[in-house]
């Protein structure tokens, strides 16, 4: 225990914390602008400084640790003129005209037409506008004039990535960005470049974030204390007047986020306790108030759609439903809270429906992050945890506290390969025989292409460690391994596990097939339909791309509460921020609303009649001369209620190309396929039309898209490419 | 002495291979002598070496020819065959080759004797001009590694951190830390791993001690570094050079691996058990890597931005270890020390500041070159006796010391002891030891200015005091030098400049002011008169002054016409040539240009109108 | 390229805290820092590109731009300064047409500056080629200038 006097008050303190820690959890404020509490001290600021007994200079208390019998004063004259001195010179580059007029109250009224400008001049045309950690400073030491010249860096504003501008024009350099993508997020796409006065923060050699590797985060927007990195969507809304603590349902790692609100829009997402990924910091302002969204119930009338009421929409299903009811299907997105989903269980028990069907089943356990030992090895197979499951990545490294080795066996690059300790590409189809290879000892000749080196070497690292396999099984299917590896599947969607354990396993191919069934009812779920249906209904929150005959609008996640359970098996809560826009009500009303009007309720539930699971998966693909390519499916999990963002959202589209096949560059010329030509992937009975992204991640002689039910259900299978005409 | 091997030669001749000497070709002279020696039948007779830096880079190439210790300077390749049937085979030196102070004074044959040279106390440079660097045998029989194997075989770490203590060493780097106390606290600090670093990124422009040390006597450093790394425990030392000095490294690398050769670096070291080795790494052109924690930051394979302090680096430095970090003069006294005790060390220099400095004396003096003398000399034997004054008669203004940390000590301050505290209470402070002297042509403010602009490029960027402070300044000086200089420039300039040196992170933003400070302290009435009346008073800063002809000298001989490169001066042959103003670009080739027997084109100060 | 880069990666034992001695014996042998010899070192290293990037612009000996035929460097240490380097440094920028830090059009010449070579004693120092030329004044490096294009004629 250390005892130091900090303003003439004595106070206790552990060996190894500093004195602004100690400071702060005593009460005793010490202005500060580059410090972060989740981040390593910088020192570079000045404003922290304080002034210790018999030390010639003032220091930066971020960084200086306490000693016993330290003497320090954090308020003195010196001091606020020093702090003083060091702000004056930061707004020096910062445009500052706003923080020091005489006449900024009077000018509040300007904000709103001016405050779009292209430049940001001073505060009233920065979207940070009293919400900038600068102005609070400025007010706390009392500045009133800046005695310097004014330097503006005259830098273009960076509006060419997707999600997020950024103003290195009123960037103070306090490095919180850099340290954030480093030290937590560990992607270090941003550092500081050149010295001096020259010195900037931004990526290597100016490229554009898209092209760095960059996730798209958004964490670094969260430390930065101005306006200099801000989301563009919702930048311009306002000050939020609350932030509403839920939980993210667009992937199963289920992150608790905070949405926050400014009366009835909801201006952005950000993290609240652990980091989330691009999915849940950018795809959810601007799902909730996107422009083709449809908040009216709609029924078709002869040849055209028109809105009606709830109650006419409502009583057209129920009517419906009655009369073709044992002819009824039922496909839902698992990404509906579980309350809808017990819901749909109960009406789909009391129709006699035995189609009832949801996407991205699988069978897969819960599984404790607590439980994961030390001295790790993982072994991720098949699966961009990167891109996918960056959150749970991180908090799987955070919790081992010894090493943790990477091991990627895909044959598909991505940015998990990149970052991986080793990265097996074996031939597509061939991972299960590079698995047998490393788990069992066998004496025969390699079947695979990877080097007896690299076995050698993730063999000999599985000696006294602790090994788990991760994957997508969509993307692997059933893997075999000895008993002693432990196998942590990832499904992609929230819920998954409830769904299994309802006993939910009819695969929706089966459902979409079933000639028997006349009514399809589409909740959340925009599968390509093979079949006419006397009645469709679709309860969602945008309109489908085929002919339906009622539509019921549903609120998203942000306007609902309830309850979701994510892949550790834990029930985490969706609470509501906005009220559901339009006449968008939530799935577990209508459906409420529904059964009430069947007059179903009361019955008790039956075991659904387990069906053997079957799993989409993808089997060894061999090519023949007529189909020379193979083709590898893998899982899209950018989607939500069966649309996948991309198309929704321009940003996805150019993070992920994931609405584009993936071809190798080699592959393309010999194909004569140019970047962004639209192809044909033609198998024996299947046929895709879609644009090429020529990328090195995908295999030689194989392509690769990114599956999802409204593009139908496709196998890995031997395709051919041909280029259309265009 | 030399070696026993050597005996049988009765001449040797020591060719400076310094950086100096070398880029004037000195090399070349070194081949041209081998072949002529060889060519007259003497190669059994004279030998030829070559040795480091003798510091008196002016006069360069230079020779030393021994045992007589006769001195030849500014030779060329024409000359060799002269000294060779002259010196070599008849026993005649060759007065012409010799030193004069003056073209008209009588030649001086011996180094010794040389006032250059006569005044200065060898310590660090105790093998100048005798030692071939690249031979660690020849540094062997002047008693190298004798200290090594007495530390090594006879000493304990804690006797030799007393000895060091008791010498009264101070870090020649600039701070002037007690070393022996700062080997002490790293020792003292918990952990098994610890390292030591030998600190080569002398950047302080004017400075090129630690660079011939290097170059001179690499294994009196390295010598010293096993020492101390047994001293405070170290097994891995790193010897960190700027990347201008390829010279350096090349040595250093020669003299490493013969050090290993002979077991006193590596495993079992004397087969006493001990083991340490060395690394070198390379700068790459960044001033700041000279702090501390910078120069960590660099070895580590990082940028060179500091960090705060404490911890420490003895506490906390590479990699998280306790590290020592100490000049390369620092680490050249220790053998000495240990081999001739702290006692005759201290018995060298002042009460605080013991033992000998190493200075290089540039700028406007007639001996430019690498000075060392015992602390306490005053500036004014510096200057007068070692430097031999002001070239061209012109009048000494003032000294700057300590580089751009440093400050400017003008003359009233001449009769200055050299030390720590007193050039500290000057204002200025010891620094590397560059000292530059400034003459009567010397702006003050364009030196102020030249500093600022300095540690402005070269500043990291990180704490807005420095990295803006600075640019602050500049801004203000460049104003001043340029003719826009304001009422309350001045004060402006010392408030921010105190500013600066109380929130900078680092002594180099710390102590950035300190040129502006001093120059503002000794020189006001110069910028007063920058100022108040756009005057330049050492004629210097281009927009305060106008070069003019005189009448009264001008023979019309054309040569500054023919010569100015922007056709402003008119005139015709025989008759007075005057500059037009509007045209004149001050570039100043008319005042080299114009014969020395006319002296005609002056410069002025304020401009005509 | 990238067997050379291996060579010197190999040499470092693709060590991390070697990456500045990587990146100046890559520079000995391409005369700069190439963009695709740092992105293959980033991949190689696995090493993040930024943090590279952020070395070769911190540290003035690196430099990301193609030199010309001949480097000519103009020291403006302390001693050249006093000595009238500024204006040697000023007559080469007329002479080239390019301020020090660029590369002339047709690529023979780049211009830098450097803070002290430690030679003080030749003060004005410039060096062309790694040749020292000391004690330079505006008209001596008229000359020089001079010699090098007629030897680039010859």
């Amino acid at each position: 225990m250390i005892t130091l006097t900090i303003n003439k008050k004595k106070v206790k303190a552990k060996k190894g914390e500093t004195v602004l820690e100690v400071a702060q959890r005593e009460g005793i404020y010490i202005p500060t602008l580059c410090y972060h509490k989740d981040l390593t001290p910088y020192g570079g600021c000045r404003i922290c400084v304080v002034e210790v007994q018999g030390w010639p200079l003032p220091v930066a208390s971020c960084t200086l640790p306490v000693e016993d019998g330290m003497v320090v004063k954090t308020d003195t004259r010196l001091l606020k003129k020093l702090r003083r001195f060091s702000l004056q010179l930061i707004l020096s580059e910062h445009p500052h005209a706003c923080l020091i007029c005489s006449k900024e109250k009077d000018c509040s009224q300007y904000q709103e037409c001016i405050q779009k400008s292209v430049i940001t001049f001073g505060c009233k045309f920065c979207s940070q506008n009293k919400r900038c950690e600068l102005q609070d400073l400025v007010d706390y030491l009392g500045i009133k004039d800046i005695p310097f010249n004014f330097h503006y860096r005259n830098l273009e504003v960076e509006r060419f990535d997707p999600f997020f501008d950024r103003d290195y024009n009123i960037c103070i350099l306090c490095g919180r960005c850099v340290r954030m993508c480093q030290e937590v997020r560990g992607a270090s796409v941003l550092d500081f470049h050149h010295r001096g006065p020259e010195t900037l923060v931004g990526t290597a050699f100016d490229l554009p974030h898209l092209e760095t590797g960059c996730q798209f985060c958004g964490a670094c927007i969260d430390v930065c204390p101005t306006g200099a990195l801000r989301d563009r969507y919702g930048k311009w809304i306002g000050v939020p007047d609350r932030s509403i603590k839920t939980t993210c349902t667009l992937c199963s790692i289920g992150c608790s986020i905070r949405l926050n609100c400014l009366d009835t829009s909801v201006i952005n997402s950000t993290p609240d306790d652990n980091q989330i990924c691009v999915r849940g910091r950018f795809g959810i302002a601007p799902l909730v108030h996107h422009p083709k969204r449809v908040t009216s119930p709609m029924m078709r009338k002869g040849d055209r759609l028109v809105v009606v009421e709830w109650d006419e929409a409502l009583q057209f299903v129920c009517s419906r439903l009655k009369d073709q009811s044992g002819k009824a299907g039922i496909v839902f997105s698992p990404q509906l809270s579980i309350e809808a989903i017990d819901s749909l269980y109960r009406l789909a028990d009391s129709l006699h429906c035995h189609s009832l069907s949801a996407y991205s089943i699988c069978h897969c356990a819960p599984f404790d992050l607590k439980e994961i030992k030390d001295e790790a090895v993982f072994i991720i197979v098949n699966t961009d945890m990167i891109s996918d499951f960056s959150p749970l990545l991180l908090r799987l490294r955070e919790c081992i506290k010894g090493k943790a080795t990477f091991i990627v066996i895909d044959a598909v690059g991505g940015e998990i390969t990149q970052m991986a300790d080793l990265w097996m590409r074996p031939e597509p189809g061939k991972e299960k025989e590079l698995i047998d290879q490393i788990f069992v000892q066998r004496k025969k000749r390699a079947y695979t292409n990877i080097s007896a080196k690299d076995i050698k070497y993730v063999r000999d690292l599985l000696v006294g460690k602790n090994c788990y396999v991760l994957y997508n099984p969509f993307n692997t299917g059933n893997l075999s391994v000895p008993k002693e590896i432990e196998t942590i599947a990832l499904p992609s969607s929230i819920n998954a596990l409830k769904i299994d354990a309802l006993g939910i396993d009819t695969p929706v191919t089966q459902v979409l097939h079933d000639k028997n069934i006349q009514c399809l009812y589409l909740c959340g779920a925009v599968p390509q339909l093979i079949k006419k249906y006397d009645t469709v209904i679709v309860q969602d929150s945008f309109l489908p791309p085929y002919e339906f005959d009622v539509f019921l609008p549903a609120a998203l996640f942000a306007e609902i509460n309830g309850s979701v359970m994510n892949i550790e098996g834990k029930i985490k809560k969706v609470r509501k921020a906005i009220e559901p826009r339009g006449k968008a009500r939530s799935d577990e009303w209508i459906l409420g609303e529904i059964t009430r009007r069947l007059n179903f309720s009361g019955r008790t539930r039956q075991q659904m009649r387990r069906k053997g699971a079957r799993i989409t998966t993808y089997r060894s693909v061999g090519s023949s001369k007529a189909y020379p390519i193979r083709l590898i499916v893998r899982e899209n999990n950018y989607v939500y209620r069966g649309k996948p963002l991309a198309q929704l959202m321009k940003g996805f589209e150019r993070l992920r190309h994931d609405n584009h096949v993936w071809i190798h560059s080699s592959t393309a010329k010999k194909h004569r396929v140019k970047d962004g030509a639209v192809v044909q992937i033609i198998g024996k009975e299947m046929k895709l039309t879609m644009p090429a992204w020529i990328t090195d991640d995908a295999p030689k002689e194989s392509v690769v898209i990114f599956s999802h039910p409204s593009i139908g259900f496709i196998d890995s299978q031997p395709v051919r490419i041909a280029c259309t005409k265009s | 002495m030399a070696k026993r091997s050597h005996k049988k030669f009765r001449l040797h001749l020591y060719i400076c291979a310094g950086t100096g000497c070398v880029a004037n070709r000195s090399l070349e002279i070194k081949e041209e002598l081998i072949k002529e020696i060889a060519r007259r039948g003497l190669k059994d007779e004279v030998r030829v070496a070559i040795t480091g830096c003798n510091g008196f880079c002016e006069r360069g190439p230079i020779v030393v020819v021994r045992p007589d210790g006769i001195f030849y300077q500014k030779l060329t390749k024409k000359d060799i065959p002269d000294l060779v049937e002259e010196h070599l085979i008849k026993g005649r030196p060759v007065e012409r080759l010799m030193y004069r102070q003056t073209p008209k004074t009588p030649a001086i044959p011996k180094m010794k004797d040389i006032d250059f040279f006569k005044h200065q106390s060898l310590i660090v440079f105790r093998n100048r001009s005798r030692l071939n660097p690249e031979d660690i045998d020849e540094y062997i029989n002047y008693d190298g590694y004798s200290a090594l194997k007495k530390a090594l075989m006879h000493m304990t770490p804690e006797e030799i951190i007393t000895e060091i203590k008791a010498s009264g060493l101070r870090g020649r780097g600039g701070a002037g830390f007690p070393t022996g106390l700062k080997w002490e606290l790293c020792r003292q600090s918990p952990g098994k791993t610890k390292y030591i670093i030998c600190n080569g990124d002398e950047g302080d422009p004017g400075a090129f001690m630690d660079r011939s040390v290097l170059e001179a006597d690499p294994h009196a450093v390295i010598e010293g570094l096993i020492i101390g790394a047994k001293a405070i425990g170290a097994e891995k030392g790193f010897i960190y050079v700027r990347n201008e000095y390829p010279l350096a490294v090349k040595r250093i690398r020669i003299a490493l691996h013969q050090a290993e050769k002979r077991n006193f670096l590596g495993d079992n070291i004397l087969g006493t058990g001990f083991n340490f080795s060395i690394d070198v790494v390379r700068g790459s052109g960044a001033f700041v890597c000279g702090e501390e924690t910078a120069l960590l930051a660099s070895i580590e394979g990082r940028v060179g931005r500091p960090r705060p302090r404490p911890p420490y680096p003895v506490q906390k430095g590479l990699w998280g270890r306790p590290t020592n970090i100490n000049n390369v003069e620092t680490w050249a006294n220790v053998p000495v020390i240990i081999l001739r005790g702290a006692k005759w060390f201290s018995s060298i220099g002042t009460k605080g500041s013991k033992g000998t400095k190493i200075f290089s004396l540039v700028g406007k003096i007639n001996n430019t070159g690498l000075v060392e003398v015992p602390m306490g000399i005053t500036l004014k034997s510096i200057i007068y006796d070692i430097g031999g004054g002001i070239p061209h008669g012109k009048k000494f203004k003032a000294v700057q010391t300590g580089g751009p940390s440093g400050g400017c000590i003008p003359k009233d301050l001449l009769e200055l002891p050299i030390d720590y505290e007193s050039l500290t209470e000057a204002g200025s402070m010891m620094g590397s030891g560059g000292m530059i002297v400034l003459d009567e042509d010397t702006c003050m403010v364009d030196v102020a200015r030249y500093f600022l602009n300095f540690t402005q490029q070269e500043s990291c960027g990180k704490c807005p005091s420095c990295r803006l402070g600075t640019k602050q300044m500049v801004e203000i000086l460049n104003r001043i030098t340029e003719g826009e200089g304001r009422e309350g420039d001045i004060e402006l300039l010392e408030e921010v400049g105190k500013n600066v040196k109380l929130s900078s992170l680092c002594g180099l933003g710390q102590t950035s002011p300190n040129p502006v400070l001093t120059t503002i302290r000794y020189f006001r009435d110069e910028y007063e008169a920058h100022i108040q009346k756009k005057q330049c008073p050492a004629r210097v800063c281009k927009a305060l002054i106008s070069y003019v002809i005189d009448p009264e000298l001008c023979s019309g001989c054309t040569v500054c016409a023919k010569n100015c490169p922007s056709d402003a001066i008119i005139g015709e042959p025989k008759k007075v040539h005057t500059i037009d103003q509007s045209k004149c670009i001050k570039c100043g080739i008319c005042i080299t240009v114009c014969p020395d027997k006319f002296q005609a084109v002056k410069k002025m100060s304020p401009v005509i109108k | 390229m990238t067997k050379n880069i291996d060579d010197i990666l190999l040499k470092h034992g693709y060590q991390h805290s070697h990456i500045i001695q990587i990146l100046q014996d890559t520079q000995v042998v391409y005369k700069y820092l190439p963009k695709e010899a740092l992105a293959y070192i980033s991949h190689k290293l696995k090493m993040p590109l930024s943090k590279i990037y952020s070395i070769a612009t911190f540290y003035s000996a690196f430099s990301l731009n193609p030199r010309g035929r001949h480097l000519c460097t103009v020291c403006m240490g302390t001693a050249c300064h006093v000595r009238g380097a500024p204006s040697v440094l000023s007559r080469i920028e007329e002479r080239l047409g390019i301020k020090s830090g660029a590369t002339t059009s047709d690529n023979r010449f780049t211009l830098e500056t450097v803070n002290c070579l430690g030679a003080c004693a030749l003060a004005p120092i410039v060096v062309i080629d790694g040749q020292y030329h000391g004690q330079t004044t505006v008209n001596k490096v008229d000359k020089l200038l001079d010699k090098y294009n007629g030897k680039e004629k010859s």
